[in-house]
């Protein structure tokens, strides 16, 4: 089939793709940030991990707005500048997440703070380290990230190793022996119930099942009545608290009678209410919870609710911290040259919401933030073990 | 007729088809000297999917076979190379061929008791199979279980090691010269004409002396094969691999790039993946509309598969007599 | 538990499961059967009847609170669904039933897409919880385990549902319509069958199922995200794949012979492995019987 193609129309095509493509570079490339410090944020705020990721972006938002309200970030003698956040979806995979790496170091900011899921961020940490952009990691706890060995890059979160500590506590103070895991299969909830099968038994405890639920799935009731068979007495869910609920539910339901454990992922408010009755009694080896955090951390519990109309989830006090902790260090060093901060971080110690938090030279947490909850009443309890 | 396929029908022509495919080739090599960081990402994203694309397209496009799992095959060569270069410490070129045969075998294990089945079977056949090998990919301690495997060596070319941006660009350039050209040589061989007649119909192709099944498992290794080695480079980029990479949503969206486009048709395989990997990119800027785009993606979809229902850039066939 | 419990329990288990596979199986398989569709949004209808009936409920209770609440949610669900899907049919597959199978395809990824997306967006990511109106644990001891009501209930509705449907479509005038048209629509046609509407009415029974499990998972597991449609689209797809697609007692078999299978597999190889197990155990079906347990062999014309 023959066709006349006027050259005008060949020439039309032409120009309208090169106008796109220029409209696509202007898209990114003309922006105002006037005198801003500008920091980048990389979360998933789309799919299924968007839930966290709204929730600590809200904690970034509440920080900043905090910090500019009481006249910014002091950089040595009289210069103080505001901070400015950029943030973009990681959506919580790998491809997506470079896009956004990308996006942020082509934006030209001066910090990027964020992270989630561990194998998001991952691959991003060349990019930021290409551009020599200090990483101030507030979720995603994952020992692949710090030893990946790019050294600009910090997590604000314990590693999954302290949750473990914590939890051998638990195990002892019950007199528990014989535990089941159960992980949903990802890098992070994986990770946690391997430390856990390589610990446990060092320390004289059985793991007699280790069991996955997959994300979403509805029905546990196969998972439960394996675990039963296996006649453990201690259950520990190393999930997310979206599937959480379901599990601890599906176990009463199911007839197990033994203790139960959740891990930092479930520490979340949403699931004392999702689990109701079925939840009270159940253990949590959690980040800092914010309502048990002093004065300051009422103060942000209030302004939280407050603004968001909803409780601040699990990671939005380290979210909030990390901010706090990032001006701190600005501060300290005077400077917001990549190199002056990242050793102020390095140096820090910084009295957070969360408990005080320093670095190891691996640029992990150096004390253990991870305490005990328990639901007592609808509400979380702190347990002394 | 269209503004759209007036455009489409310069590159139809022949005498202008050279000429047209080095412009193109000119323009793209030298996007990376004026444009920042994330267009290069976004373009390079665009190329890695049509590297897929192309590969699938050898399966779905020129053979009709409907393959959900396109990427257990794409897992295969990013773990063989990963796991190579990690645990072995090899060199990232020598990894290539293994990658190859890894893929060529899956591609016989999965393909040789399948392939005479329904499409719709096969479907569900293939993605099965993908499942099977995301979890165990999850399960197993070689291939990193959850975590996947991490800091992957970058590989050096001519004593150039490849870290930034924009020589994953150039590389990707490179490869999808290679696949178009690759693709372009098997539709235009007595295979490439063998495996369109099967497409068409398959009953008339076996009376007529072809042996289909024995063509198909061609078309199906071809493609793994071309999945595994995009796989490869992809784990070297990326420096990581992990399970999640490579889960029903990756399978679906590499056939989405095939159909959008025009499947059997290169230029529209490439006009898909591009469109693909770029619309949702356009949305991140714009306020509340951010977590809305793949809502936008979907209507777009639909929209377009409505109003052009053989693709954006169809394949044309001459008009059947009924 | 004595082995003996073990595999009792875990049959159950697995029932339970299963008939909710068989629900969500049963619009693949019409769809299927009747337009040669892979209906990818169908697994996001089920999640639209479980997100209608737990909203549909947060309202109607504070009228009609308790069991005649659920029902009547469940009931609104299954409309609200039933409208959907017949939206989706037609101006999204309609338009396109003459077009290649796998444009079709692509539309209903883009069904799906919208619709869990939507969805997303509505409830902010979060995860939705049913209030626990129902008694869970009260139930009747059967060797050795408890067999609760709800599960009672569950599979009692979902085996009437089946019955139904089955004398639906091989007794009714309608039902024979839809086989008919599975064999050849243009004669249909030239016969003085009205197509369309017998097509968009297998849409709204599907529809309507996926609803009525969605509504009974609401209510029983009383868990509600946008992404839970996902998971158990592609299983009740496998299981309408195993029991043979287009043949109605060969989704309600595969569905319970997966949900069985997942049981199976949990107990003795553990989950990490269940999903492995079920889905080798697919191929091998399929190898062995190329059209399902209880499809029917026949020459495919694309």
């Amino acid at each position: 089939m023959k066709r006349k193609i006027s050259k005008l129309t060949a020439l039309l095509i032409v120009v309208s793709m090169l106008v796109s493509l220029t409209g696509l570079v202007l898209l990114t490339g003309c922006s105002d940030d006037g005198d801003a410090i500008l920091v980048g944020v990389i979360l998933p705020l789309s799919g299924s991990e968007a839930a966290y990721g709204t929730d600590m972006l809200n904690s970034y938002k509440l920080a900043v707005e905090e910090i500019n309200a009481a006249g910014g970030v002091k950089i040595g003698a009289g210069e103080t500048r505001s901070l400015k956040l950029y943030e973009q979806d990681d959506g919580a995979d790998a491809n997506m997440a470079t896009q956004a790496a990308a996006k942020i170091t082509s934006r030209g900011v001066d910090f990027v703070v964020g992270g989630y899921a561990s194998g998001a961020i991952i691959p991003t940490l060349q990019q930021f380290y290409d551009e020599d952009l200090l990483l101030l990691i507030s979720a995603a706890n994952s020992t692949n990230i710090t030893r990946a060995g790019f050294n600009q890059s910090f997590m604000i979160n314990s590693p999954g190793s302290f949750a473990v500590v914590t939890l051998m506590e638990l195990l002892k103070s019950l007199g528990s022996q014989r535990v089941a895991l159960i992980h949903q299969g990802d890098d992070y909830t994986k990770n946690l119930s391997d430390m856990c099968s390589e610990e446990l038994p060092k320390n004289g405890f059985e793991v007699v099942t280790v069991e996955v639920m997959e994300k979403g799935a509805a029905d546990v009731s196969a998972i439960v009545t394996a675990i039963r068979s296996s006649n453990a007495d201690f259950v520990y869910w190393c999930g997310y608290h979206s599937d959480g609920s379901n599990v601890i539910k599906q176990l009463r339901r199911g007839g197990y009678e033994g203790h139960i454990a959740v891990g930092d992922g479930s520490a979340d408010p949403d699931l004392i209410e999702a689990c109701g009755e079925d939840g009270e009694g159940v253990y949590v080896t959690s980040p800092p919870y914010v309502k048990l955090a002093g004065e300051k951390g009422a103060k942000f519990f209030n302004d939280y609710s407050a603004k968001y109309n909803r409780e601040p989830g699990n990671y939005a006090t380290l979210a909030y911290d990390t901010i706090y902790l990032l001006k701190a260090a600005i501060e300290s060093a005077a400077s917001t040259e990549t190199a002056a901060v990242r050793g102020a971080v390095q140096d820090i110690s910084f009295p957070g919401l969360s408990g005080n938090i320093s670095f190891t030279p691996d640029r992990e947490m150096a004390v253990s933030n991870f305490m005990i909850l328990q639901i007592k009443d609808g509400d979380f309890t702190l347990i002394e073990p | 007729m269209g503004i759209i396929d007036r455009a489409y029908g310069l590159m139809d022509i022949k005498k202008y088809r050279y000429g047209v495919f080095i412009a193109i080739l000119a323009v793209t090599a030298s996007l990376p000297l004026f444009l920042n960081n994330y267009i290069l990402n976004v373009l390079w994203n665009a190329m890695f999917y049509m590297l897929l694309a192309l590969g699938l397209n050898i399966i779905v496009g020129y053979c009709g076979m409907c393959d959900l799992g396109y990427a257990a095959k794409f897992a295969v060569g990013a773990y063989a190379t990963g796991i190579l270069i990690k645990s072995f410490g090899w060199n990232f070129w020598l990894t290539l061929p293994v990658s190859v045969i890894a893929a060529v075998v899956t591609a016989v294990l999965v393909g040789a008791p399948t392939l005479k089945l329904r499409s719709d079977y096969l479907a569900i056949v293939t993605l099965g199979f993908a499942e099977i090998v995301r979890i165990t990919a999850r399960n197993l301690e070689i291939t990193g279980s959850a975590s996947g495997l991490h800091s992957i060596e970058r590989p050096s070319i001519f004593g150039l090691r490849l870290t930034h941006i924009s020589h994953w660009y150039y590389v990707f350039l490179a490869l999808v010269v290679l696949f178009v050209i690759i693709s372009n040589r098997i539709r235009n061989s007595r295979f490439g004409r063998a495996l369109t007649y099967i497409r068409e119909d398959e009953d008339a192709a076996q009376a007529m002396g072809v042996n289909t099944t024995g063509y198909k498992l061609c078309a199906y290794i071809t493609g793994a094969v071309m999945g595994g080695i995009t796989g490869s480079f992809y784990a070297v980029r990326m420096a990581s691999v992990s399970p999640a990479s490579f889960d029903f949503t990756q399978s679906a969206n590499i056939m989405l790039a095939v159909i959008l486009g025009g499947m059997g048709k290169i230029p529209g395989v490439i006009t898909g993946a591009a469109f693909f990997a770029v619309f949702p990119e356009l949305f991140r800027d714009i306020p509340f509309v951010g977590n809305m785009r793949m809502l936008f993606f979907g209507l777009l979809l639909i929209i377009v598969m409505i109003k052009r229902p053989q693709g954006l850039w169809p394949e044309r066939k001459k008009k059947r007599e009924k | 538990m004595s082995l003996w419990e073990l595999i009792l329990q875990q049959t159950v288990n697995g029932l339970i499961l299963g008939s909710f596979y068989a629900l969500i199986a049963l619009g693949y398989s019409m769809v299927y059967g009747i337009i040669k569709l892979l209906n990818f949004a169908h697994g996001d209808i089920y999640m639209t009847g479980a997100f209608a009936c737990l909203s549909v409920f947060g309202v109607l209770s504070v009228i009609i609170p308790g069991v005649a609440g659920i029902i009547l949610s469940v009931l609104a669900a299954m409309v609200i669904a039933a409208v959907l899907g017949y939206l989706a049919q037609r101006f999204a597959y309609g338009p396109l039933l003459g077009a290649p199978r796998l444009s079709l395809l692509i539309t209903a990824i883009g069904v799906s897409l919208v619709i869990s997306n939507s969805v997303m967006v509505i409830t902010n990511s979060q995860p939705l919880f049913f209030p626990g109106v129902i008694d869970n644990s009260a139930g009747i001891n059967i060797g050795g385990i408890t067999v609760t009501y709800i599960q009672i209930i569950l599979i009692t509705v979902s085996a009437s549902l089946m019955l139904a449907l089955t004398l639906f479509i091989g007794r009714t005038m309608t039902g024979k319509a839809m086989r008919a048209i599975s064999l050849d629509k243009d004669t249909c046609r030239l016969m003085g069958i009205n197509v369309n509407k017998i097509i968009g009415l297998t849409f709204i029974i599907g529809s309507s199922l996926a609803a009525i499990a969605g509504g009974l998972a609401c209510v029983y597991y009383g868990n509600v995200q946008f992404s839970m449609g996902y998971t158990i689209g592609i299983k009740a797809f496998t299981a309408a794949v195993i029991g043979g697609i287009g043949s109605i007692p060969g989704a309600m078999l595969g569905g319970l012979l997966l949900g069985l299978l997942e049981a199976v597999g949990t107990q003795f190889l553990g989950s990490q492995w269940k999903d492995v197990f079920a889905f080798g155990l697919l191929i091998i079906i399929l190898i062995l019987r190329p059209n399902g347990l209880l499809g029917k062999s026949e020459i495919e014309r694309m």
